[in-house]
């Protein structure tokens, strides 16, 4: 009898029949540690300028499948072992997001950088051209409001 | 002369406006005083009515508050602890007494989280503690600190006759 299992294995080996592995999760416990390995990402990315809203509405939503797994943990844990699997995959989800999302983060930085750049040398140049020739266009333009004005010998 | 003066009015305007746009840049990325909100609310989301009787295994309405203003994401958990008059609520564990309920939230800067939580405390007794701690995830240790920030509730707890 004890050999029943080694003959099964054995049998399965020989004939070449695939073992299926369910990695569904069990527990909340590997739920959380994807959903706080998903979240380090998504800081990281926040730190280096990607916008995370759409990764935090989506590791907020696998939290709330993690709290309605503990709350029928003990009554159904098929149910709830199907919501932390959820959860879990939604945090991997998540963490495939995150390398886009640090580019685009990234791209977005540069531009608002370039920006920045580009309105204060627009400023500077502006600078550049009132010192240069705000005595040239001031007297221009008083010289066109007083053209009509006429010249008179002194008395 | 009127020329200089006009000329030196433009040039500070200008000098100005290119002061604004780089404070601008730069108090965008940044957060002066970083800190995170937690608040307990009573079942009219207002600061008061709050239960001091409640039935042993009775549900009951609170709202929890939080907000994020760190500067940068972060991930809360609010733990709801039962104490007594003697329990301690200690700076770096909080208190030592069973946890109720937790409450997990994440939230991004200047984000805040307000969502009604039914709570129910299992076993009579007087002045019963009820503390809801502010934790944070460090992503540097991979664990939740504990803030020392915390609120409570002081309830009496009756049996169902």
């Amino acid at each position: 009898m004890k050999s029943a299992p080694l003959l099964i294995l054995l049998f399965l080996l020989v004939s070449g029949t695939p073992l299926v592995v369910f990695a569904a999760s069990t527990s909340d416990g590997a739920a959380l540690s994807s959903i706080q390995n998903a979240f380090a990402q998504v800081s990281l990315a926040e730190s280096k300028g990607a916008n995370i809203t759409l990764q935090v509405q989506e590791l907020n939503q696998a939290l709330q499948l993690v709290s309605q797994g503990e709350a029928i943990q003990q009554s159904n844990v098929t149910l709830a072992s199907q919501y932390y699997s959820q959860a879990e995959s939604i945090a991997a989800q998540v963490q495939q997001q995150i390398p886009q999302s640090i580019a685009q983060g990234q791209a977005a930085a540069t531009l608002s950088l370039q920006e920045l750049s580009a309105f204060l040398g627009v400023l500077a140049l502006a600078g550049v051209l009132v010192y240069l020739f705000t005595g040239r266009v001031l007297w221009r333009l008083w010289l066109r409001q007083h053209r009509d004005w006429t010249v008179k010998r002194g008395e | 002369m009127i020329e200089d003066q006009i000329k030196g009015v433009l040039l500070a305007v200008i000098l100005l406006l290119g002061l604004i746009g780089a404070a601008q840049y730069y108090y965008s990325h940044t957060t002066s005083e970083p800190f995170p909100e937690l608040g307990i609310l009573g079942p009219n989301q207002k600061i008061g009515d709050y239960p001091t009787n409640v039935l042993a295994g009775q549900n009951f309405t609170l709202y929890l508050y939080v907000g994020n203003h760190e500067g940068h994401v972060e991930y809360f958990n609010v733990l709801v602890k039962l104490g007594n008059n003697d329990s301690v609520v200690n700076g770096t564990n909080g208190m030592n007494a069973p946890v109720l309920a937790t409450y997990r939230i994440i939230l991004e800067n200047n984000q805040t989280y307000l969502e009604p939580i039914t709570l129910s405390l299992p076993n009579p007794g007087q002045n019963i503690r009820m503390v809801f701690e502010l934790w944070t995830y460090n992503t540097s240790t991979n664990t939740f600190t504990y803030d020392y920030i915390y609120n409570q509730l002081w309830v009496n707890v009756t049996g169902v006759v």
